[in-house]
């Protein structure tokens, strides 16, 4: 299947700091990430804070400008668009944000906000769209007569719904969910999850689930990458990184995943100490100086280890092949 | 420490015994108020670790506050709850008694490091602070002390970390001063309020591998407060589930786990997402959570139940046991013979 | 953005200090409309040789020194520094959220550019400007005031709106915006400025007070305001010799200025705190 989008060696540094006295400081958020998503499809990317997964997919809708690297949306090269294919490319590519507290404009009513795609893209002629916005209310399981309302007066699972209805209007194939339910407790995650699933289904919708719990990313996705300090460090359908795990990132990352079941038997890892600092990149794998594996040596901190294939899935380790 | 009670008992007393606790705030218009905690009643002993768990809205988070007295006003304590801490009634302490408790018999590590720590104070320096609010130190044997403190806690390089300012700090070392300022007064029970949700996952593990630690070094006991069931399965010994003000069920971690009894244990249980097992698609559960100012008549599940009958919408349900220890507040449930 | 300004504004009026500085702003403002209709004619003297006469029921708040009422002398000056104080800051108001919206939404070097002008401008006193007018005219004529006034007043406005805007920029509606496919103009008057009212309602209410005390204090030292025209600081200056023999000359214009400008600040504090998210 000829992929929907794909990305290629995304790289995006931020500078900041420099000054009279200060010394310009790079933090190096993504380092090289390439990795592509098929129509209909949902491909996870999981890691913690620091990891760069949300500025990957800042860069992916030119919220940020890329560094280097490319991404190719249907063919069209999403970096070099100039406007007018910007624009285009902004109806068929949409976002749905991690805070449903600030994604929401709190002057507007929410049916405003939701037909703001439609009005920016002159999609419908000014009488039919409110009866449009009506119907994506509902599609989204909240009533239609709400879109009067103001941000405010809705909960945060309800206002995570408006921002879905939103991304939904413009009619997009692909959207990056940026973090959809982890500010969401926890009995109303799972009414979203349904929902955005449900959506996949009935419109073919491929998906960029950004999160950092993985028995969310199980319920959601086919395939997930894990990032790490800027870099994807596995990559593999989900049941062979749930279930095989070779980088021991993923493995540690996999462990320490509460689990609500008491008597499960698990290998609990518990890595010692904090990530690299983002505004210095060690030379070698970022992960060496956290790591267990028993066959980590002098060329882990020297050498960063390329994404390669291992058993059914791409890893970026020297060692994960050996026992 | 204080013992009140020197002669031997058969049983132990607990350490912390609390009864119909109810907070209350004062209704924004009209008279009258409301009870976001409402008749909450259960004990702790020595070196146990107890989970109270619930979702926003529950009331565990003015629980906690409520045993120090912390909670804010125009809250209240509402009379009639009795707070009892070996024995001695926190409710009618006053002044230095009461400033004794907190940090010095409770401590209290509080939900989010990054806004519960002074970012104008460095790390060692909000440390000492707690530890000589409790005892009298030199100068320097205070700074020697913080500086075990920290290490204890598991802050690498402490000497160095000392002066530190929290910005400085990630969100796991900060947690871990905010343990380590909750420890400073050696208390006897350790309240954790949500202590990892801010945190990433593997940061989780080694702050709950910690608890765990010291815990056990120094006899603690541990009350864990938290929305996330996850949590509770791998470190607590008894769990108490919170709904609308009240608690629905008690009981020993591996039986709540394993045979839920009370609707909302098992809905909740259903809905949540598993890292193994079988995939299936999640259940979540119907409605929201109700509001303090308009709790449910009867049972405050009712409306969102799916085992509901007639009784449940008229009158507060008993406790029935359904297990040894294990006790839920429902009429559906099948309690065993006393 | 209704319903959400609606409700601010409920918010401000349940504050009793902003209710009350709100009521008499409109009754001042209500006198100033009234004034010419109902009102002798400010500069109609008298007899003369009465001079300033005490209150009567003739003449409410008594007469000034030329036998004018000062009743009605005192609400026609409402409407002069009524007038000139919403007129400049409507100017200045104006200019400073344009510069502070443009700057805020562009940065990079349209930013530094801007903000280094207004740093540069704001090195040059306003007052001697002001008392460059008079080089110009000898009576210097109310719509060169005004704009002075309003062209000299806006830089503050410029950087709380530009403050606001840097904020507003990162928040995730707005990117939401961009991602939609906004342009800029649209992200700009759609999200950006609603947002920013708040602060652009405070920065006025206290500019107004600041207006009308530089023009009463022109006036007073006798460069602004010329006579017959009345106004408040010119009331002031004339009543200073009088103080013992005929106080209520000073009085009532004082307490006018007085009160104008504490219900104007009343007004402000109430707004900022209801526009405060942290109360909402």
């Amino acid at each position: 299947m000829t992929a929907l989008l794909e990305v290629t060696d995304l790289v995006k540094h931020f500078e900041g700091g420099g000054g009279l006295f200060r010394k310009q400081r790079t933090v190096h958020a993504v380092n090289g990430v390439s990795f592509a998503v098929a129509a209909g499809e949902t491909l996870a990317l999981v890691g913690e804070s620091g990891s760069g997964k949300t500025t990957v997919g800042k860069t992916l809708l030119r919220l940020e400008d890329a560094t280097s690297g490319s991404a190719r949306f249907d063919g069209i090269d999403v970096f070099a668009a100039d406007r007018k294919t910007l624009r285009d490319l902004r109806q068929r590519m949409q976002i749905v944000f991690q805070d449903p507290y600030g994604s929401l404009d709190p002057r507007m009513s929410v049916g405003d906000s939701v037909a703001e795609g439609i009005e920016i893209h002159r999609l419908l002629p000014k009488r039919d769209i409110g009866a449009r916005v009506r119907t994506l209310l509902e599609e989204v399981g909240l009533d239609g007569d709400l879109a009067a309302k103001y941000p405010h007066e809705f909960s945060g699972g309800q206002r995570q719904r408006i921002g879905i209805a939103r991304a939904l209007a413009v009619g997009p194939s692909f959207i990056v969910l940026d973090e959809p339910v982890s500010a969401l407790d926890v009995s109303v995650q799972a009414q979203v999850l349904n929902l955005l699933l449900d959506l996949q289904r009935d419109r073919q919708l491929a998906y960029l689930f950004i999160g950092h719990d993985l028995s969310v990313v199980r319920q959601v996705a086919q395939r997930i990458a894990v990032m790490y300090f800027g870099r994807i460090v596995e990559l593999g359908s989900r049941d062979e990184v749930l279930e095989r795990p070779k980088h021991p990132y993923t493995q540690a990352l996999i462990s320490a995943v509460p689990e609500p079941d008491p008597l499960t038997k698990r290998k609990r890892i518990v890595l010692p100490g904090d990530p690299p600092s983002p505004t210095a990149p060690p030379p070698g794998c970022p992960f060496a100086s956290r790591c267990f594996h028993p066959s980590k040596n002098a060329r882990c901190a020297s050498q960063l280890p390329a994404l390669r294939p291992i058993g059914a899935a791409l890893v970026a380790c020297h060692h994960a092949d050996a026992p | 420490m204080n013992t009140t009670n020197a002669a031997a008992a058969t049983t132990p007393a607990p350490l912390l015994a609390v009864d119909q606790l109810r907070v209350g705030f004062p209704r924004p218009r009209g008279g009258g108020s409301y009870h976001p905690v409402d008749g909450i009643s259960f004990t702790i002993d020595r070196g146990e670790t107890l989970a109270l768990v619930g979702e926003s809205g529950s009331g565990k988070s003015l629980t906690s506050l409520a045993l120090l007295r912390l909670v804010p006003p125009p809250g209240q304590v509402a009379a009639g709850s009795v707070i009892k801490l070996d024995g001695v009634d926190v409710m009618s302490l006053e002044g230095e008694a009461l400033r004794a408790i907190r940090g010095g018999r409770i401590g209290l590590v509080f939900q989010d490091p990054t806004t519960s720590l002074n970012p104008v104070l460095t790390a060692g320096y909000q440390v000492k602070e707690a530890l000589t609010a409790h005892a009298k130190f030199s100068g320097g044997e205070a700074k020697e002390r913080t500086i075990a403190l920290l290490d204890e806690v598991g802050i690498p390089d402490p000497t160095g970390r000392y002066g530190a300012y929290p910005h400085e700090l990630s969100g796991g070392l900060r947690q871990r001063v905010m343990i380590a300022i909750a420890l400073a007064g050696e208390p006897d029970l350790l309240i954790a309020d949500e202590p990892t949700t801010a945190l990433d996952v593997t940061v989780q593990a080694q702050i709950l591998e910690l608890l765990d630690r010291l815990r056990a070094a120094r006899g603690m006991a541990v009350l864990l407060i938290t929305h996330d069931l996850g949590v509770v399965a791998g470190r607590a010994d008894r769990v108490m589930v919170m709904y609308a003000g009240q608690l629905v069920e008690t009981g020993p971690t591996a039986e709540l786990f394993s045979a839920p009894a009370h609707p909302y244990t098992q809905a909740l249980l259903g809905s949540i997402p598993k890292l193994t097992g079988p995939l299936e698609r999640l259940a979540p559960i119907p409605g929201a959570v109700p509001q303090p100012h308009a709790w449910p008549t009867g049972c405050r599940f009712h409306p969102r139940c799916p085992v509901r009958i007639d009784a449940c919408a008229g009158e507060v349900p008993p406790w029935r046991s359904t297990a040894p220890n294990h006790e839920a507040r429902c009429w559906v449930v099948e309690g065993r013979a006393p | 953005m209704i319903g959400p300004l609606r409700e601010t504004l409920r918010r401000a009026w349940r504050d009793r200090s902003g209710r009350f500085g709100a009521i008499a702003l409109v009754l001042l403002a209500a006198a100033a409309i009234v004034a010419p209709l109902w009102l002798p004619d400010p500069s109609q003297m008298g007899d003369l040789l009465a001079g300033a006469t005490p209150p009567s029921a003739e003449h409410l708040f008594g007469t000034d020194r030329l036998n004018r009422d000062l009743l009605s002398r005192v609400a026609h000056g409402a409407r002069v520094s009524l007038g000139i104080a919403g007129l400049a800051v409507t100017l200045s108001l104006t200019i400073g959220t344009g510069v502070g919206l443009i700057a805020g939404y562009a940065g990079g070097i349209t930013d530094a550019i801007l903000m280094r002008l207004v740093d540069a401008a704001l090195a040059i006193p306003r007052l001697f400007i002001l008392l460059l007018l008079l080089v110009v005219w000898d009576r210097v004529p109310i719509w060169a005031f005004v704009t002075v006034i309003g062209v000299t007043g806006w830089f503050g406005t410029s950087r709380l709106v530009r403050g606001e805007v840097l904020r507003l920029k990162h928040e995730a509606y707005v990117q939401a915006a961009t991602a939609l496919g906004a342009a800029g103009r649209r992200t700009i008057f759609r999200h950006l400025l609603p947002n920013v009212l708040g602060v652009i309602l405070v920065s006025a209410t206290l500019a107004i007070g600041e207006v009308i005390l530089l023009e009463a204090g022109l006036s007073y030292l006798g460069v602004g305001i010329q006579p017959p025209t009345p106004s408040w600081g010119a009331m002031v200056l004339e009543a200073r010799d009088a103080l013992s023999t005929a106080p209520w000359t000073l009085l009532f214009p004082g307490l006018a200025i007085l009160l104008t400008v504490l219900s104007v600040n009343l007004v402000g504090d109430a707004l900022r705190a209801a526009f405060d998210p942290r109360s909402a």
